[in-house]
């Protein structure tokens, strides 16, 4: 039996009886002659916000056919919302998010098929590869990138100075050594203690997921059809560096992305890996640190790619769709791209920028010629999951001592092979 | 006997129909949203609860499916058990220091509405954002109180991140949000017991405690009733606090009822299986709720 739903219902009806409000927005269409108003939402709510009005602000200013109406929410809000707002036909014309949910909303039918309009865009080609690849479930272009940014390895220049450190670390080997030297732990009062290497394992960019894939292993294969977290690369990876943070307490067990960041700009960890948004606030918090490449290893050198695309609402009507192509084009052009580049540190999202125009953000133009990065998941419908339900516990219990890695591991493998 | 004329009659049971009318139209906004709001949706999603609904596209009925699916669920069963730990923990001994506290500040003594205050504050405040504090505070790297503790000596693990503290630490966050709002419960009950008998069982020669025991305790059973059943509920019904404070972590640790309701539907998007553990947690709270009903109401005291 199939059952239609009253879809408005039941999202208000869900969402109450889990006694978390939702408010719907989405502002109607106007006819296809007239100016026509389009949504736009996105979960920019830190230091790039700013950067983000601004392009929106410009847009609207830029012509008078077409005005966005943008809503920024925090993201675990903006994905409470995002598809209860699609079931209920009020979605927003261009949702702006993370390249990793783009295969489960894409399999469910609400993004547009964007293969004409790359076919008809000339300035497509400009864009970055890895970022368009990012947009592709299934073969079909469901996005355009919004901002793309690779992990880099960020040091506290000081830490490293106090330690005797010159040489900055090529291989994941040496970074291990040195993560050791820096550490001085202070078991009695962990408050006191400063550590090597920060590695969260919740709510952040997988770091383990990197040092997996710069091994030959990771979480899932490249082309996304494979698990390769049971694999011996990926079992040895983890051994060595649960090893490190258990024994040698390299970083505190348990870290979460925002108490990263806090330890950082604490000055308590010399080594952290995170993308160029981390950077604003480091600056503020008064650290002297740099950026390097994540070093290589044993088989390649790779970083996370932490991209957000543009999406467009498959329901959107022509006029919706192409003011909403008319922004994403406004938004991917060299003139924006340096702009957002300048303000917020990401690298632009095409690669015919000058880099004599990013000089003014040395962070930006270190993210820039940031290579070789890739998504932790790739093309995976069931990507939530994966992570927050096998790979960070999984991490967590391991560096708990609730196992060894392999037996956890071979345990991962299996939940993630039903998920694929 | 005398009969009545037919006019008569009428004119009665029109004036008997508007009486009996009167309640229920004074209670029809309140009805209305109560039904639209609450017992709509609940409907809603014990229909949603025999499908394999995700949110968007049509779904399956399933029967009872996501029912059987809850006995092979390690998700559930530990989620289930974190809830009981939870209840356990927290409603004694949120009940038992709010009684002692409404008995102390029950007595005349100066700044007694400043330490009222005090204690109802937290219930007050948004408990997303004291939760928000409370984890800067708990922090075991740059966390104020772990740091004061330490310095004491006293061990605190690796904070809420530590898999063996993570649950003690929410409930006691959970304990202190609510005490107050328990203790001013209370106080109104007290404030109801006849002034007279206490001072009748002093001239009797009863002592502190035989008058708490005899007096006190019968006389405010009702409002230690209500006390009972809406600590046990909010108990059940953790979820901000531990949302903010571990997310659930660390795996899983802290993962209750509600959380999994919340991760199934919301981040998992099996709007289904969520519905079926919702309506698992409304039957469980309403079963208990009748059993503390009758408990209480066997016990009720009159004088």
């Amino acid at each position: 039996m199939t059952i239609k739903r009253s879809r408005g219902i039941l999202a208000i009806g869900s969402a109450l009886a889990l006694g978390i409000g939702l408010v719907g927005c989405g502002s109607p269409g106007e006819s296809a002659d007239g100016p026509v108003t389009i949504s736009f939402w996105n979960g920019f709510t830190s230091s790039d916000r700013p950067a983000v009005e601004e392009i929106v602000a410009r847009f609207n200013e830029s012509q008078d056919d077409v005005t966005v109406e943008m809503t920024i929410q925090p993201w675990d809000v903006f994905y409470q919302k995002l598809l209860p707002a699609y079931s209920a036909g009020e979605g927003p014309t261009i949702a702006g998010f993370n390249a990793l949910q783009f295969p489960g909303y894409a399999s469910k039918g609400v993004l547009a098929d964007l293969t004409d309009f790359y076919a008809e865009w000339d300035e497509a080609e400009n864009l970055s590869a890895p970022a368009v690849e990012a947009t592709m479930y299934d073969g079909v272009n469901y996005g355009v990138p919004m901002s793309a940014a690779s992990t880099m390895l960020y040091y506290n220049k000081a830490l490293l100075e106090a330690a005797g450190i010159t040489e900055l670390p090529t291989t994941l080997d040496e970074l291990a050594e040195q993560a050791v030297q820096l550490t001085q732990y202070n078991a009695s009062n962990p408050t006191e203690s400063v550590y090597g290497f920060a590695i969260p394992d919740h709510a952040a960019v997988s770091t383990w997921t990197v040092l997996m894939q710069a091994n030959g292993g990771g979480v899932v294969s490249d082309d996304g059809t494979e698990t390769l977290i049971g694999s011996d690369e990926s079992i040895s990876t983890i051994e060595k560096w649960a090893d490190l943070v258990r024994d040698e307490h390299i970083s505190p067990v348990g870290l979460g992305g925002v108490e990263g960041d806090t330890l950082f700009s604490a000055g308590k960890a010399a080594y952290y890996v995170n993308g160029p948004w981390a950077s604003a606030g480091f600056i503020d918090a008064g650290v002297d640190f740099g950026v390097i490449p994540v070093p290589e290893g044993s088989v390649r050198q790779t970083a996370t790619l932490d991209s957000n695309n543009f999406g467009i609402n498959a329901a959107a009507t022509d006029a919706e769709r192409a003011g909403a192509e008319e922004f994403v084009k406004f938004w991917a052009s060299v003139e924006q791209q340096t702009y957002w580049a300048l303000q917020t540190g990401f690298a632009p999202t095409r690669t015919d920028v000058e880099t004599s125009a990013l000089e003014g953000n040395p962070n930006s133009l270190a993210f820039f010629e940031a290579k070789n990065s890739q998504l932790a998941f790739p093309g995976q419908v069931n990507y939530a999951q994966m992570d927050n339900d096998v790979l960070t516990p999984t991490i967590q219990r391991i560096l708990n001592g609730e196992g060894t890695v392999r037996d956890l591991f071979t345990e991962a493998a299996a939940q993630i092979d039903a998920l694929l | 006997m005398t009969t009545t004329s037919p006019a008569r009659t009428s004119r009665g049971s029109a004036i008997r129909r508007r009486t009996l009318l009167t309640p229920y139209v004074f209670l029809a906004p309140a009805l209305g949203v109560l039904g639209f709001f609450v017992l709509w949706p609940m409907v809603r999603a014990l229909f949603t609860s025999f499908t394999n609904s995700s949110i968007i596209g049509t779904s399956e009925f399933t029967g009872l499916a996501n029912y059987e699916r809850l006995f092979s669920d390690p998700a559930f069963g530990n989620a289930l058990l974190n809830t009981l730990v939870y209840v356990v923990a927290t409603t004694p001994v949120s009940i038992l220091l709010a009684l002692g506290l409404a008995l102390l500040l029950n007595r005349r003594f100066a700044g007694r509405t400043f330490f009222r205050a005090v204690i109802f504050f937290p219930f007050v405040v948004s408990f997303g954002i004291i939760s928000i504090a409370w984890s800067f505070i708990l922090d075991p790297q740059v966390g104020l109180v772990i740091g004061w503790l330490q310095q004491l000596g006293i061990p605190t693990g690796n904070g809420l991140r530590d898999p063996a503290w993570a649950m003690p630490l929410v409930a006691f966050v959970g304990i202190w949000r609510n005490l107050g709002f328990y203790m001013v419960l209370f106080l109104a009950g007290l404030q109801s017991v006849p002034r007279e008998l206490y001072e009748a069982a002093e001239i009797d020669g009863a002592g502190g405690w035989c008058r708490f025991r005899s007096i006190t305790l019968p006389l405010i059973s009702n409002t230690t009733m209500f006390v009972v059943i809406i600590a046990t509920i909010f108990a059940f019904q953790a979820f901000d606090h531990i949302y903010v404070m571990t997310n659930g972590g660390p795996f899983f640790k802290t993962e209750t009822l509600v959380m999994l309701i919340y991760r199934t539907g919301f981040e998992n998007f099996q709007m289904g299986y969520a519905a079926a553990i919702s309506w698992v947690l409304v039957v469980v709270v309403l079963a208990l709720s009748l059993a503390q009903m009758a408990f209480f109401n066997r016990r009720a005291v009159r004088y």
